[in-house]
């Protein structure tokens, strides 16, 4: 048995330590993984534990990222209980095997410490990675800072282990903002935090030797499509329950809740940002002190991006008249991520919202309060006039003269 | 516990002594890939934990709704079936450690099997990887020097002459024009407690190869030739004589390398045929039976000598 | 809430040391935030590290920041970082120097009618601790200059935050810590 670790109820760690604890509280069977800034000291975390008997599973140090999830996939189909970390490079060296573990429906927990993706190298955080991995048929749920980083775990394996989900499932922080921000965490005691998620019981384990399974098959034109679409269908229909159910469990536990779309002022709010990651709490910042000069301003993050809660953010922004959509990675071609799903989600709804995007932080580029304050100032004056007043793209906080695109 | 070595008599009794990979598969007729697989797994009777990478043996025997597979089996990429049986040994270390496997008395074997593509090439990271890291399995090569799977492309174990659709053979062309890659020398200088090289054919030695590996503790590599009818282009009941050529002109010579250090070599042909013979037993090599060509079967039998010699000194000096 | 600004090398321990104030001030029931610019900085590097401390939880995630104080820990610095960047009128200067208060205005001018405060927190851990880890030290002449906690229950608290250690280090690091504040002037 591993050694118990005794934590004061609210420990002083970075997101990097919180989501280190988490692992090793829900006593993780096989870590697989390979370092890279700004995700590493989850793994060296991980490590000292395991020197130190506070885990007694496998911990196992690859070759790159690629190995790392190729080591985990073998893992989870063995039949246990398996999670990683990774960022920016090493997540674009992994996306060949993110489809392979959705595809083979194993209940994998990927850390990604959210980071630019080169060229230019960059170590510092924006999204680019967790947009990435959008279409990669995995659960993604974003963490805004430590606590969440920390809590998000126990919820995602809940989930992802939960036999009608049976899909990996990546917590996201953002690279240095969270993970290297030490802030004040509440901690759940060892036992607490490993019961809330429970035994791993396996299915379909290859280490069942009394029942032999075949993982990975082949299919083409005849079987694809059928195994694609009950992936889709257990995204779009099982997961979300299962997830609001997980919330609802964790917050009788910790008192401490979590929605799937999560909320500010938005009650009464006449217009909105939207954003995800750190972002989210300082634009609450920014709320709170526009509210206090009369300003109607709310502000929306999204908690579970994969499945994309669709109706929850119908219902949220209904009576919003100007909602500004908030991009931490360069959409390359088109209209940041949030710009194109928000549009979709309220398409065939009564909105007359008027939408604009604005692509941020890219590289770790700071999103002060008084970028958010401007953003707002540019809302108001579209809702005023019913229609964009400003290009529908945006950059902010870019050096040189203010670039904007379609 | 150790497991014990399971006795075998004789051929019949071999090929029949166990079913844990059906004949029902999509290889083609006269492939070795099968006989290969069918000699590794029925020279145990341990529980297996099987992996492949992508290839013909994993395309052909995973077809949903069906599987070739009577013993737990993954495949995930072209380039990391090592992985995948390292991360489920991992898995097996951690349940045993906290007592959760379903039957803690029985000591599965891991084994990986891959393409010479999936092994020479495109897989090399991640089998480095497992072997500098020690996982206790086995990887097999199923070498037939070529991307077979994908129509006959060139991999580097493709030898020198070979025409492969990559490395054509044309009027300025000789087809391939670097020498296979030696693998074997590579993953003992891992320092891998066993690796040896096999041929289906020789079925005794190479079931004697596969037993030693199962009982060593620690990553083992078998390199496994794998005639291949189609990409080699001989008829499909031609199988075994090409195999046995190739180990008889020593252009693939049986050995194995103990510890990084200890090389044996475990066949030496009573008749050593020309290397002409089996090259020209092949259409891949064709064109080489010309006037402007034939120089290449020369130097060939030169190499194929050269080898020899250095395998036999080497084992006499026991380095 | 009050912010602190660090200038350090990297190296120097700023991240730690804003990592250890940050645990402390959260044991009195306050909610902290520490956080540092990193880039691929290697050591040696002018860089930077932040503290928050609120009685509201922070939710304020900007790196921007106007600070209440100014912690130099390496003695160059003050010639060659932006240190004073986003000063507030009132902001205060603690500052690592073999110097006097004054010999260090006269040096640096934009120091000039601020509330600059001087210590040497180089020299203090090289004598108690034995390494140029100017961070402890800075935090004992931080302790003296904002009143933030009694001398005892820092103390007190740095040991656990530094358990880690052996115990000749933490006996070493109290010391410096001690000293600073005894000699921030
Ligand atoms: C990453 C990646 N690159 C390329 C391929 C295409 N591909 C599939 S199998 C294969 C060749 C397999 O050759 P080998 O490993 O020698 O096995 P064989 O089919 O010859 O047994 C190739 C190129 C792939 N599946 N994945
Ligand atoms: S192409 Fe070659 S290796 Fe592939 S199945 Fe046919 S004979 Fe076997
Ligand atoms: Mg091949």
């Amino acid at each position: 048995m591993a050694d118990t670790m005794e934590l004061r109820d609210i420990e002083v760690w970075d997101g990097n330590m919180a989501a280190s604890h988490a692992l090793r509280q829900v006593q993780v069977d096989v870590v697989a993984a390979y370092p890279i800034t700004p995700s590493t000291p989850i793994v060296e975390n991980y490590a000292g534990f395991a020197a130190n008997a506070y885990v007694d599973g496998e911990f196992v140090m690859t070759e790159s990222e690629h190995g790392a999830m190729s080591c985990c996939i073998g893992a989870s189909a063995a039949g246990g209980r398996v999670a990683t970390a990774t960022s920016s490079q090493g997540f674009a060296l992994m996306v060949e095997t993110l489809y392979s573990a959705s595809g083979m429906r194993l209940p994998i927990i990927l850390n990604v410490v959210n980071r630019a993706i080169g060229a230019p190298l960059n170590v510092n955080g924006d999204h680019s990675d967790m947009y990435m991995g959008r279409d990669s048929g995995w659960i993604q749920l974003d963490a805004y800072n430590p606590q969440h980083a920390y809590d998000l775990n126990f919820i995602a394996f809940k989930v992802a282990e939960d036999h009608d989900v049976r899909l990996p499932a990546m917590v996201h922080q953002d690279g240095f903002m969270t993970s290297h921000t030490a802030q004040g965490v509440h901690t759940m005691t060892d036992e607490q935090g490993f019961n809330f998620v429970g035994e791993f019981k396996p299915m379909n384990d290859m280490l069942d030797l009394d029942h032999p399974v075949t993982h990975g098959v082949q299919t083409e034109e005849d079987w694809h499509f059928e195994h694609k679409a009950r992936q889709q269908h257990a995204l779009m229909t099982a997961v979300i329950p299962k997830i609001e159910a997980a919330f609802d469990a964790f917050e009788a536990l910790t008192g401490r809740r979590y929605n799937l779309v999560e909320t500010h002022q938005m009650d009464d709010a006449e217009m909105a940002v939207i954003c995800m990651g750190t972002s989210v709490e300082t634009a609450m910042e920014v709320v709170n002190e526009l509210r206090a000069n009369g300003i109607k301003a709310g502000v929306v993050g999204i908690r579970v991006f994969r499945p994309w809660p669709m109706e929850q953010l119908a219902a949220v922004l209904k009576d919003v008249k100007a909602i500004g959509t908030l991009d931490r990675s360069s959409p390359h071609g088109t209209m940041g991520m949030l710009f194109n799903e928000i549009s979709g989600s309220l398409f065939n709804t009564d909105t007359k919202a008027v939408l604009t995007n604005y692509i941020y932080g890219l590289g770790g580029r700071d999103l002060t309060k008084a970028h958010l304050v401007g953003i707002f100032n540019d809302l108001k004056a579209n809702m005023d006039a019913g229609k964009p007043t400003t290009p529908l793209q945006q950059y902010i906080g870019l050096r040189g003269p203010k670039l904007s695109f379609f | 516990m150790m497991s014990e070595i399971k006795k075998i008599k004789n051929l019949k009794e071999f090929s029949t002594s166990a079913d844990r990979f059906e004949g029902a598969n999509l290889l083609c007729p006269g492939c070795a890939h099968s006989i290969i697989v069918r000699e590794v797994l029925n020279a145990t009777n341990d529980d297996l934990i099987l992996a492949a990478s992508t290839g013909c043996l994993e395309v052909c025997t995973a077809v949903y709704p069906y599987t070739s597979w009577d013993a737990s089996w993954i495949h995930i990429g072209f380039e990391n079936g090592s992985s995948a049986v390292a991360g489920a040994e991992a898995m097996y270390k951690a349940l045993k450690t906290k007592g959760r496997l379903k039957q803690p008395e029985r000591t599965p074997k891991f084994v990986a099997f891959g393409g010479d593509g999936a092994t020479y090439d495109i897989g090399f990271q991640w089998i480095s990887g497992c072997f500098e890291r020690g996982h206790n399995m086995m990887y097999v090569c199923l070498d037939n020097e070529v991307y077979a799977n994908t129509g006959g492309q060139r991999s580097s174990s493709t030898p020198i002459g070979a025409s492969a659709t990559t490395t054509p053979a044309g009027s300025i062309s000789y087809g391939e024009k670097k020498n296979k890659k030696d693998m074997m020398a590579i993953m003992a200088a891992h320092g891998a407690p066993y690796v040896a090289q096999v041929s289906p054919s020789k079925w005794k030695d190479m079931v004697a190869k596969i037993q030693k590996g199962f009982a060593a503790e620690g990553p083992v590599f078998i390199n496994a030739i794998s005639a291949c009818t189609t990409e080699w282009k001989f008829a499909p009941e031609d199988t075994i004589a090409i195999t046995d050529l190739a180990t008889d002109s020593l252009v693939f010579p049986l050995y194995e390398i103990i510890n990084g250090t200890e090389l044996n070599i475990t066949y030496r042909p009573k008749n050593i045929v020309p290397v002409r013979d089996y090259l020209g037993a092949q259409g891949r090599f064709k064109h080489l039976f010309t006037k402007q060509y034939e120089y290449l079967i020369d130097e060939w039998q030169t190499r194929v000598d050269l080898k020899w010699e250095q395998l036999q000194r080497r084992e006499e000096a026991r380095v | 809430m009050l912010e602190i600004r660090w200038h350090s090398r990297a190296g120097q321990g700023a991240v730690t040391g804003a990592k250890g104030l940050a645990d402390v001030v959260s044991t009195t029931g306050k909610h902290v935030q520490a956080f540092a610019f990193y880039g691929s900085a290697k050591r040696g590097a002018a860089m930077t590290a932040y503290n928050r401390v609120d009685d509201q939880v922070i939710m304020n995630h900007e790196k921007f920041m106007a600070p209440d104080y100014v912690l130099v820990i390496d003695p160059a610095l003050v010639y060659v970082a932006d240190f004073t960047a986003f000063e507030k009128p009132d902001t205060v200067y603690i500052i690592t120097t073999h110097m006097s208060t004054e010999e260090l205005i006269a040096s640096q001018p934009k120091l000039q009618g601020k509330k600059v405060y001087t210590v040497d927190c180089i020299k203090i851990s090289q004598e108690t601790i034995g390494k140029a880890i100017p961070n402890t030290p800075m935090l004992g002449a931080l302790m003296k200059v904002s009143g933030m906690y009694e001398m005892d229950f820092f103390k007190e608290n740095m040991i656990r935050v530094l358990k880690k250690l052996p115990q000749k280090i933490i006996d070493a690091n109290m010391i410096a810590i001690q000293r600073a504040y005894d000699e921030v002037k």
